[in-house]
C-alpha cells in the first residue's frame, strides 16, 4: 500500500515514515495501554508491560535513525535532526527508567493504572516539543505534554496533597500556556512566520518599533517556559507541587519537563541569541536575575526544609538558576547547548534515581500510621540510621547526593564543570560565581541528607515498621526491584559520567 | 620538553593501591571489632612501594619523574598526568611513613570502643589514595579532583567516628574547604579558556590545556603600575582564587577557625592525618600551584601575606597558650607553626624555600606525635582537659620521655627536626624581610611557652587526680610509634642533608626560576 493514501499529507515519504515510526509506537502504546488498564484485576500489569515494551520498541526504531540525514517535515514544524533525536532518546530512557519506578510504587501509592498511558502521552508531547520550531505546534505540544502531567499529579486520590498539587499546577500551569500562547501571537504579529528559524531573517528587514514588540512577545515565551523549569518569579507552584504528586511521578516529571522545556528554550533561543542577548537588549537582565534569584531562593529555601521531597524541589529551582547561566552563554559560546543538554541529561538521571530510591524508602520506612495521615513524606529522621539498616541504598543515594552537590567523581561534578566553563568562555564571570557561590550553600543541605544517614541514630520505630525496615522482601517482594533497578541504572550512569567522561561523550556523538 | 613516561606506572600504584584495599575491606566477611592488622598491612604495602620509590628517585634530575599521562577529556585539555620531583618526594614520602605510625598509635585496646570497623578502615584507606594523588597530580582538573576527593573520606571521619560536637565540626570543616576550592575550580577553568588562547597567540595549536609543565611557560598578564593596578590584573586574581583556597587548608589567619573544632572533634587517627598530611596539602598547593604559577601576584602581595604567617605564627601560639584542652592547644600550635611555612614561601628566598619544605615534613612528624599523646591520654583517662592531668611522668615514664621528645620537636630545639625547618625558614625571611624575621622569632619563644607549659600541666606538678595513678604505659605498639618518630625527629634534626639530599636539585632549580621570574617582571 502506498504511504500517501495511508497519511493523506504531502511530502509524507517513506522517510518521513521512520522518522514518525518511534512517535507512532508511542503513541500506540499509550492508546492500547490505556484501553488494557481497564482489565479488571491485571490492569496494572499489563498496561506495564505494554508501555514498557512501546518504550523499548520506540527507542529502538529511534536508534535505528540515527545515521539517517536531518529531515524537516512541513516547512520546519517538526525537525528530527541530530540534537532532537538525541533528546528523544533521553526522554526515552528516562520514560523507561521512570515507568519501572511508577510500577515498583503504584501498588503502595494506590495508583491507577491509567498511570502509564499517561506517562506514554506525556513522552510524545515532550517529543514533539523538543522537535518543533513551529509557534503553534509548540503551543500544542506543551498542551499534550502537560495536560497527562497534571493528570498524573492528582492521580493518587486518596490524598488530599495530590489534589491540591494537582489543581494548583493545572490552574497556575494554565495561566503559564497563556503567557506562552500569547507570547507566541505577539512574536507572530512582530514578524509573520510562525518558525522561530526564520524569525531572525525577517527581523533583521524589520522597524525597530516591531523588533521591540517581537522581544515583548519573546520576553513573555521564554516566560512560560521558565514557569515549566520553575525558575525565579514563576516557581511558587513547584515545592508544593513536588510534594503533592507521588514520588515516582515526580521524579519523572523533575527530570523530563526541565529537559524538554530547556531543551526548547535553547533552540528557540540559539537563532535568535544575537538578537535577543545582544548588548542593550532586556533580555539578558532579565535572565540574569531570574538565574540569581534562581540560584539563591532555592539554595536558601531548601535549608529550611524538613522533608525530603520539598528540599529536593527547592534545590531544582537553584538548578534551573544555574541552567539559565548557561543559556546566557549561548551566543557566545557553541559548547554551551552541549553543556546544558548534558547537564539536564545527567541531573535529571541523577533525580530519577534519588526519587526512585525516596519512593523505596517511603515504602519501608513509613509507619502504616503516616500512611492513614495521608501523607507519604519522608523526613529527615525518618531516614536518620539508614547506613545502618540498608546500606546499600544509603550508598547509592550518597552517589546522588554528591553528583547533586557537584563533588567529584559524580557527574554532577562533570556537568557543572562543563556548564561553569561556558560561561566563564562567554564572559560571564560574575554569574558562575554567584553559582558557585550559591552552590556552597547547597552543599550545606546535602550534607545534612548525608548526616542524617550516616551519623545519626536511627529513630526508635514501632516494631512493625522495624520487621518492614529489616525485612523490606516481605511486605513487597518484587515491587523492590524495580526501584532498585532504576537507582542502579542511574548510579552507574552518574559515576561513568564521572570518572570517564570521554567514553559516554563518544556514546553519545557529543564531541565539545 | 621531554616527556620522561615511565613504563612502571608507579605512582598510580601508589596512589590506587590503597583505593584497592579500601574496596576489599568490604569483602572480609562478618562484623570485625579490630580490622587494624589489615589497615596496618595497606599502609606497608603502600610504604614498600614509596620506599621502592625513594631508591629509584634520582636526587641529581631536578624536573619531574616517573611521569605518567593519559588523555581524560582532551577537549577540556584534562588529562591524566602524574609525576613526582623533589618537593613532592617528601610530602608522599611523609604521607607513607605516617600512614603505619598513626595506624599503630591509635590501635584500639580491648576496652575500647570501636563502632562500624570495616567503613572506618576504608575511610582511611581511601582518605590515603586521596593525599597521595593530590601531591602527585600534575594536572590542574585532576588536582582538583583528588584535593575534594580528600574531603568526602573526612567528612566521615569526622561525623561518624568523632566526639560530642561532630556535626558542626564536619560540616564546618567540609563548607570552610569547599568555599576557596570552587573559587579556585573558576578560576582553573579561566586557565583552560586562557591557556588554549595564549597557546594559539604563541604560534603553537590553540588547544586548551592544564598540563602543570605546560602551564608554568605561560605568562598571566599583570599590570605592575600601581596597587589596585595588581589587584585588578587577571594574574592576581587568578592567584587569589588558588591561594584562598590553599590558605584555608593550610589553615592560616584568618581561615583558621575550622581546625580547631575538627581536631577536638576528629578521632586520633585523623587527627593525625589531619595534622600531618592533609594541613600539608596546603602549602604544597601554594609552593606548587600559587607561586610558580602566578610569581609576580605572589611577590607583589607577598607582604600581605607576610602579615597573615605572623599572625598566624604569633596568634596562634596565644590561642594554644590559652586552652585547657589539651587537644584544642596542640591544634592552635598547628595554626602557628602552619604559619612559618606560609612566611617562609612567600619571602622568595631559597634558604626559606627549602625551609618552608622541611617545616612541611617536621611539622608533619612532630604533630603527629603530640595528637598520639594526646590520644594516648584521651584512651587512659577519657579527658583532655590539661588541669585533670599532672605528675604522669612517675606513673607512665615511656610516655612522658616520648612526649618531651615530640615537645622539644615542636619548639624547635637544635638538633630535633624542628629546629632545621623554622631556622632555614628564619634566615631565609631575614634577608628578604628583617622585622618578619623578628616577628617569627618571638613566635619560636611563645611556642616554646606554650608547649612546655602542656608538657608541665601533664607530666609535672602535683598529682591532682588520683585516678590518674592507675593509667598503664605504652604498650609496644605504641612504642613502637613513638620510636619510629623519634627516629625521623633526631635523624632529620642530626642529618637533615641526607634525608633531603634528592629535594636539593629540584628546590635550588624551584628557587632560581622563581627569582628569575620575578626579577624578569
Amino acid at each position: 500500500m502506498d504511504l500517501t493514501t495511508l497519511f493523506p499529507m504531502t511530502g509524507f515519504d517513506s522517510n518521513s515514515f521512520y522518522h514518525f515510526l518511534p512517535l507512532m509506537i508511542l503513541t500506540l502504546g499509550a492508546v492500547l495501554s490505556m484501553c488494557l488498564a481497564a482489565v479488571k484485576g491485571k490492569g496494572a500489569t499489563l498496561s506495564y508491560i505494554v508501555s514498557l515494551t512501546a518504550l523499548i520498541l520506540s527507542g529502538a526504531s529511534l536508534l535505528s535513525l540515527f545515521s539517517l540525514e536531518t529531515l524537516t517535515f512541513q516547512n520546519g514544524m517538526l525537525v528530527f535532526d541530530a540534537y532532537t533525536k538525541l533528546g528523544s532518546l533521553v526522554l526515552i530512557l528516562m520514560g523507561i527508567l521512570s515507568v519501572m519506578n511508577i510500577k515498583g510504587s503504584s501498588h503502595q501509592e494506590k495508583l491507577l493504572p491509567e498511570v502509564f498511558a499517561l506517562l506514554l502521552f506525556s513522552l510524545c508531547g515532550m517529543i514533539f516539543f523538543i522537535s518543533s520550531n513551529h509557534l503553534g505546534f509548540l503551543f500544542i505540544a506543551l498542551e499534550i505534554m502537560s495536560l497527562a502531567i497534571y493528570v498524573m499529579v492528582g492521580l493518587k486520590r486518596s490524598s488530599q496533597f495530590a489534589a491540591e498539587a494537582s489543581l494548583k499546577y493545572f490552574i497556575l500551569g494554565g495561566v503559564a500556556s497563556a503567557i506562552f500562547l500569547y507570547g507566541g501571537a505577539i512574536m507572530f504579529g512582530a514578524t509573520g512566520t510562525f518558525l522561530t528559524n526564520e524569525m531572525m531573517a525577517r527581523l533583521m528587514t524589520l522597524p525597530s518599533a516591531q523588533q521591540v514588540l517581537f522581544t515583548l512577545g519573546a520576553i513573555l515565551f521564554i516566560c512560560g517556559l521558565l514557569f515549566k523549569v520553575g525558575a525565579f518569579p514563576f516557581h511558587f507552584w513547584l515545592p508544593d507541587v513536588y510534594q503533592g504528586a507521588p514520588t515516582a511521578i515526580t521524579g519523572f516529571m523533575s527530570a523530563t519537563v526541565k529537559f524538554s522545556s530547556f531543551l526548547v528554550l535553547v533552540r528557540f533561543m540559539l537563532p535568535l541569541s544575537s538578537h535577543l542577548l545582544a548588548e542593550g537588549s532586556y533580555l539578558p537582565l532579565i535572565l540574569s536575575l531570574s538565574a540569581v534569584t534562581s540560584m539563591f531562593w532555592g539554595n536558601i529555601g531548601a535549608l529550611g526544609q524538613n522533608s525530603l521531597k520539598r528540599l529536593l524541589s527547592y534545590s531544582t529551582i537553584a538548578h534551573s538558576g544555574y541552567l539559565l547561566v548557561g543559556i546566557l552563554s549561548l551566543h557566545k559560546v557553541s559548547a554551551a547547548q552541549d553543556a546544558i543538554f548534558l547537564y539536564l541529561l545527567f541531573y535529571g538521571l541523577a533525580n530519577i534515581g534519588t526519587f526512585s530510591l525516596l519512593s523505596l524508602l517511603e515504602k519501608t520506612l513509613l509507619s502504616s500510621h503516616h500512611k492513614a495521615e495521608g501523607s507519604s513524606d519522608l523526613h529527615f529522621n525518618q531516614v536518620a540510621g539508614l547506613a545502618l539498616g540498608r546500606p546499600l541504598l544509603a550508598s547509592m543515594m550518597t552517589i546522588f547526593i554528591l553528583a547533586m552537590a557537584g563533588i567529584p567523581l559524580t557527574s554532577g561534578f562533570m556537568i557543572k564543570y562543563l556548564l561553569f566553563k561556558s560561561a566563564v568562555s562567554g564572559g560571564e564571570m560574575m554569574l558562575a560565581i554567584l553559582a558557585v557561590m550559591s552552590s556552597v550553600i547547597s552543599v550545606y543541605y546535602y550534607l545534612k541528607v548525608l548526616i542524617y544517614m550516616f551519623m545519626k541514630e536511627a529513630p526508635a520505630a514501632p516494631v512493625a515498621a522495624e520487621s518492614t525496615l529489616l525485612n523490606p522482601a516481605k511486605s513487597c517482594p518484587f515491587a523492590q526491584w524495580n526501584n532498585l533497578f532504576t537507582s542502579a541504572v542511574s548510579v552507574v550512569i552518574t559515576l561513568l559520567f564521572g570518572i570517564v567522561p570521554q567514553l559516554v561523550l563518544r556514546f553519545l556523538g557529543i564531541s565539545l | 620538553m621531554n616527556l620522561n613516561l615511565n613504563q612502571s606506572c608507579l605512582l598510580s600504584w601508589i596512589i590506587f593501591t590503597p583505593l584497592v584495599f579500601a574496596l576489599l575491606t568490604f569483602l572480609i566477611p562478618g562484623e570485625r571489632k579490630n580490622l587494624r592488622p589489615w589497615a596496618l598491612l595497606g599502609s606497608v604495602v603502600n610504604l614498600v612501594l614509596c620506599s621502592i620509590l625513594y631508591s629509584q628517585f634520582d636526587g641529581a634530575e631536578a624536573g619531574f619523574q616517573f611521569m605518567e599521562k593519559l588523555q581524560w577529556i582532551p577537549a577540556l585539555g584534562t588529562s591524566y598526568s602524574l609525576g613526582i620531583d623533589g618537593i613532592s618526594l617528601p610530602l608522599v614520602m611523609l604521607t607513607a611513613i605516617i600512614a603505619p605510625i598513626a595506624i599503630l598509635g591509635t590501635w584500639p585496646s580491648e576496652h575500647s570502643e570501636t563502632k562500624y570497623e570495616k567503613s572506618f578502615v576504608a575511610a582511611i584507606f581511601a582518605l590515603q589514595t586521596g593525599m597521595y594523588g593530590t601531591f602527585l597530580s600534575l594536572d590542574l582538573f585532576l588536582f582538583y579532583v583528588f584535593w575534594e576527593v580528600v574531603l568526602i573520606p573526612m567528612f566521615f571521619l569526622i561525623g561518624v567516628w568523632g566526639g560530642q560536637n561532630r556535626l558542626y565540626a564536619t560540616v564546618k570543616f567540609f563548607l570552610y574547604t569547599l568555599v576557596g576550592s570552587l573559587l579556585m575550580l573558576i578560576a582553573i577553568i579561566y586557565i583552560g579558556m586562557k591557556s588554549a588562547e595564549l597557546g594559539g597567540a604563541a604560534g603553537g595549536v590553540a588547544l586548551p590545556t592544564l598540563f602543570y609543565p605546560d602551564l608554568l611557560k605561560l605568562g598571566f598578564a599583570i599590570d605592575p603600575t600601581s596597587f589596585s593596578s595588581i589587584l585588578g590584573s587577571e594574574q592576581t586574581l587568578l592567584f587569589l582564587a588558588f591561594t584562598l583556597a590553599f590558605m584555608i587548608k593550610v589553615p592560616a589567619f584568618p581561615f583558621h577557625t575550622w581546625l580547631p573544632d575538627a581536631h577536638v572533634q576528629a578521632p586520633t587517627l585523623g587527627s593525625v592525618f589531619l595534622a600531618a598530611v592533609l594541613l600539608k596539602m596546603g602549602t604544597y598547593g601554594l609552593m606548587r600551584m600559587s607561586l610558580p604559577l602566578f610569581p609576580q601576584a605572589a611577590f607583589a602581595l607577598s607582604d600581605i601575606f607576610f602579615a597573615l604567617g605572623v599572625i598566624g605564627v604569633i596568634y596562634g601560639a596565644f590561642c594554644a597558650l590559652a586552652q585547657d584542652d589539651f587537644k584544642k592547644l596542640v591544634a592552635y600550635s598547628s595554626v602557628s607553626h602552619m604559619g612559618y611555612i606560609v612566611v617562609g614561601l612567600f619571602a622568595f628566598n631559597g634558604v626559606a624555600f627549602s625551609g618552608s619544605l622541611y617545616q612541611m615534613i617536621n611539622h608533619g612528624f612532630s604533630a603527629a606525635g603530640l595528637f598520639l599523646i594526646v590520644g594516648f591520654l584521651y584512651e587512659r583517662l577519657h579527658t583532655r582537659d590539661l588541669n585533670h592531668f599532672g605528675s604522669l611522668a612517675k606513673i607512665v615514664p615511656l610516655m612522658a620521655i616520648s612526649f618531651l621528645i615530640v615537645t622539644l620537636s615542636s619548639v624547635a630545639l637544635p638538633g630535633t627536626n624542628g629546629f632545621i625547618g623554622e631556622f632555614a625558614i628564619l634566615l631565609g625571611t631575614f634577608q628578604t624581610n628583617p622585622t618578619v624575621a623578628f616577628l617569627c622569632g618571638l613566635g619560636v619563644i611563645f611556642g616554646a611557652v606554650y608547649a612546655l607549659k602542656a608538657y608541665q600541666m601533664v607530666m609535672l606538678g602535683p598529682l591532682t587526680n588520683q585516678e590518674n595513678k592507675k593509667i598503664t604505659d605504652l604498650n609496644f605498639k605504641e612504642l613502637l610509634a613513638m620510636i619510629i618518630l623519634t627516629i625521623f625527629i633526631f635523624g632529620i634534626g642530626l642529618f637533615p642533608r641526607d634525608f633531603f639530599i634528592k629535594s636539593q636539585a629540584s628546590l635550588e632549580q624551584y628557587a632560581t626560576q622563581m627569582q628569575e621570574k620575578v626579577a624578569a617582571k
